[in-house]
């Protein structure tokens, strides 16, 4: 048990040092702000300020969204290129959980999303969302990042596999963010499409949010939460399994380079 | 007509980067996947509010938006020579390397506009779109336009930071989405600013969405070609300042050293 | 216990298309003592780096096992990871945005280097190679020879038992180099086992045991430096410069003297000895009539690997 905890700590600070050093992870944290602002906007001149907590639930998902997607996603390709893939699978660490450490570290930078979203409201349109239900609201962000973290170790599998299939990368989110209802409520999409809501974690997250910002008192709560985590945890052992598969192929295929 | 042949060449080389990041069942289920959702997700927005002027808006601006989103990814585009190594085989070539550079970014250009139609035609038919204006079927060429004056301004971009690798993701991150922020895709240029809408201005994409929305609602046409107009000049704008840069950024490479053999 | 064992270890690559398999490995069966320090020298696709994958399990065999201090590499990876230590070379496997401390401590991690021991040992490993002073700037400042004495801290920090270098001093310049091959003393003394694969005949002669010649996938030769040079020539040669066509063919008729060659480089000759005791006489020879410059020689590991592998120039 020590020596994991070893192992997560070890990588996690790795991860947090690498980051420090490479503003290119962060990327999401900058872009996303300007989404926030758009959304915010829209609403403000549509004179819906009533719903302006729309704007600040997809700004906060879609940064921990595309650090999940687009910088942890990103890991695997990353040591393949720099030839510390092999280095590490050939140390006695589980790749797995050197894995799961740095890409938790990194989706959990994604809730500054919600800080900066709350601040453009605050000093670009003079309002002040209250946060009814903020312990709801603090339990689904570190839940949602969570399964963020799950959700890109299977992806970071996945993705490190070859072009075509990273071509997929980008498409992901989209379709996670529509069908989970990050920005508009699933209500409003096709009544077809519904059913398969609740199978993205986005879904219950989003959810569970914009409660958070609404005065009534919070339904399905547990149920929302362990759905996100359980969501989380169902992706993350896919991507366990993933992971041993590449190595597997990799190390039967030669794949797995030294030079 | 030697820049010519190189242009062409360098349409070439362009093609097969594209076909590097796509294929066919790529474009359509990863790209198109991507731009068509992300836009559906805001037009959507537009029923939440409940007005069906907001949904059109929203839909028009984000189809058309859409092409300028795919021409900025020529920014990246500037600087792949230097990534696998043919940047300093390009300087040392008799030719200005510049119709090199501007062929094989260019496809990123033609990227741009098939993403805005396709993406308009799927928002069309998703929402049961119909334009009300009778100058509808000139679009097509504002888009070709508001796209080509986006890869102008991309080109620009790309070679202004060119040199600055630590930042220039972000820069050209940030810079492309300030573009599709404030120039009228979600919200109109007047809500924001006065300093926003003076730069705005001087940037690619709003005056030629201004000019597709008005020939879509059957809005005058002196209003419509003006605008389309001053699309135009800004682009031959960013054009001109892009070759600018693109030439003082290879000259000045030869003086700071930063022209790598290897 | 051995170090290494291998036996009829096979890796064969299929292309696909219908064109035959690339046989990368073909049946190679060695053994390693614990202590022991081995070279394995061959050209470019030789298999010197399919055969170091193998035993550092990050590929599987298509026949044949190979065990680490008994643990098979195919099925006990779990056994074997700790055992053993990789160092290549290169500008790759290092993380380049993090300092040459920050490496070694997460690689201390995942070699799973108890807290309280890892700040002394990166320490100890950082001013063992050198790097001390450099130890918090970042790895994308350093020079080539910087990195790779990295890798080399990099390799150790585990406290592995058998260590694998993969062309360690490819790139270095030859200060760098020297250091770096007083290092491998230094880990050899301290009872490590380690596999060196290079293209650097001095290297190899100088710090290894035994050398594997390697080609095509097969052990060609498995000796001492000095036992090889003898499959070029049995005893020493002697080179010498001057002399004239009535010297030369006395020479020839000399008894213990097997040939008389022009030199490859230059205006001299080599004499090739057939017996221990015709040394002393042609030099006396030579000696007598005047000839002041000679040298006497053993081949290099270079003549017997291109005698035994071949000259194949830039043919890969």
């Amino acid at each position: 048990m020590a020596s994991l905890t070893r192992v997560l700590t070890g990588a996690a600070r790795a991860q947090l040092n690498i980051t420090r050093q490479n503003i290119e992870d962060l990327r999401p944290l900058f872009g996303m702000p300007l989404v926030a602002l758009v959304a915010l906007g829209l609403l403000v001149h549509s004179g819906k300020t009533d719903l302006v907590h729309y704007a600040l639930v997809a700004a906060v998902l879609m940064t921990i969204g595309q650090m999940g997607n687009f910088v942890a996603s990103e890991i695997v390709f990353q040591e393949r290129n720099e030839q510390t893939l092999e280095l590490v699978v050939s140390s006695p660490a589980p790749y797995h959980l050197v894995l799961l450490a740095r890409v938790l570290v990194l989706t959990s930078l994604g809730l500054v999303g919600a800080l900066e979203a709350w601040l453009i409201a605050r000093l670009c349109f003079g309002l002040s969302v209250p946060i009814y239900h903020p312990g709801l609201a603090l339990l689904t962000l570190l839940a949602t990042s969570v399964a963020a973290a799950g959700t890109a170790l299977l992806t970071t599998a996945l993705f490190a596999l070859g072009t075509q299939v990273r071509t997929f990368q980008n498409a992901i989110n989209g379709p996670l963010y529509l069908l989970g209802g990050v920005l508009v409520p699933v209500t409003f999409l096709p009544v077809w499409l519904q059913p398969v809501s609740p199978f993205v974690f986005f879904y219950w997250s989003a959810n569970l949010l914009r409660a958070a910002f609404s005065p009534g008192e919070p339904e399905q709560v547990a149920r929302g939460l362990g759905a996100i985590l359980l969501l989380g945890v169902g992706t993350g052992l896919l991507g366990k399994l993933a992971l041993s598969r590449m190595l597997d192929n990799l190390r039967r295929s030669g794949g797995l380079g030294l030079t | 007509m030697n820049a010519l042949r190189v242009f062409r060449q360098g349409l070439v080389v362009g093609y097969r980067d594209f076909r590097d990041f796509w294929s066919l069942k790529s474009w359509v289920f990863g790209w198109m996947l991507r731009i068509s959702t992300n836009a559906v997700a805001w037009v959507l927005l537009g029923r939440v509010i409940g007005s069906q002027a907001r949904l059109e808006y929203l839909l028009v601006g984000n189809a058309i938006a859409a092409g300028p989103a795919a021409a900025l990814w020529a920014s990246n585009a500037t600087t792949w020579a230097r990534y696998d190594g043919t940047h300093p085989l390009l300087v040392i070539a008799p030719t200005s390397l510049i119709p090199a550079v501007m062929g094989r970014t260019s496809i990123w250009l033609f990227n741009g506009l098939m993403t805005a139609t396709v993406t308009f035609v799927l928002l069309a038919l998703a929402f049961g779109y119909q334009p009300a204006g009778s100058g509808a079927p000139l679009v097509p060429l504002v888009v070709l336009v508001v796209c080509a004056s986006t890869y102008f301004f991309a080109l620009f971009m790309g070679a202004l930071l060119s040199n600055r690798s630590r930042w220039r993701n972000m820069a050209l991150d940030i810079a492309g989405s300030f573009l599709l922020a404030f120039c009228g895709v979600s919200v109109p240029v007047s809500f924001w600013p006065a300093w926003v809408q003076s730069l705005v201005a001087l940037l690619p994409v709003s005056h030629g969405l201004q000019a597709a929305r008005v020939l879509l609602e059957g809005g005058p046409w002196g209003e419509a070609w003006r605008a389309l107009l001053l699309e135009l000049l800004v682009g031959a704008g960013w054009l001109v300042l892009g070759l600018f840069t693109m030439d003082r950024l290879f000259n000045g490479g030869r003086a700071d050293g930063s022209i790598e053999l290897s | 216990m051995l170090a290494i064992e291998t036996h009829a270890l096979t890796r064969s690559y299929d292309p696909g298309n219908g064109r035959a398999a690339i046989v990368a490995l073909d049946g190679v069966s060695m053994s390693m003592e614990e202590g022991e320090v081995r070279g394995l020298l061959g050209p470019n696709g030789a298999g010197k780096t399919t055969l170091i994958k193998i035993l550092s399990t990050v590929l599987l065999p298509t026949s044949g096992w190979a065990r680490v201090l008994g643990h098979d590499v195919a099925t006990a990876t779990r056994a074997v990871r700790p055992l053993i230590g990789i160092v290549f070379g290169g500008d790759k496997g290092l993380y380049m945005r993090l300092t040459a401390r920050q490496n070694l401590e997460y690689w201390a991690a995942l070699y799973q280097v108890p807290v309280s021991q890892t700040r002394a040992r990166v320490d100890q490993l950082l001013a063992r190679t050198g790097l001390a002073e450099r130890a918090d700037h970042l790895v994308q400042t350093f020079s080539r020879g910087m990195k790779q004495r990295l890798h080399l801290a990099r390799g150790l920090v585990g406290n592995a038992r058998i260590l694998y270098l993969d062309e360690p001093t490819l790139g270095m310049d030859p200060m760098a180099a020297r250091d770096f091959r007083q290092i491998v003393r230094e880990l050899r003394q301290e009872g490590r086992t380690i596999l060196i694969t290079t293209h650097d005949m001095t290297e190899a002669e100088a710090l290894c045991d035994r050398v594997a010649l390697i080609d095509h996938g097969k052990v060609l030769a498995l000796e001492t430096p000095a036992r090889l040079s003898e499959y070029v020539a049995k005893f020493e040669r002697i080179d010498f410069d001057g002399g004239d066509t009535e010297l030369l063919q006395r020479l020839e008729g000399q008894p213990g003297v097997s040939a008389v060659k022009k030199a490859a480089v230059g205006s001299g000759h080599r004499i090739e000895l057939s017996s221990e005791h015709a040394q002393q006489n042609v030099l006396s020879l030579l000696v007598a009539r005047g000839i002041t410059s000679i040298r006497t020689s053993r081949p290099s590991l270079e003549e017997v690997y291109v005698q035994l592998i071949g000259d194949r120039g830039l043919t890969v």
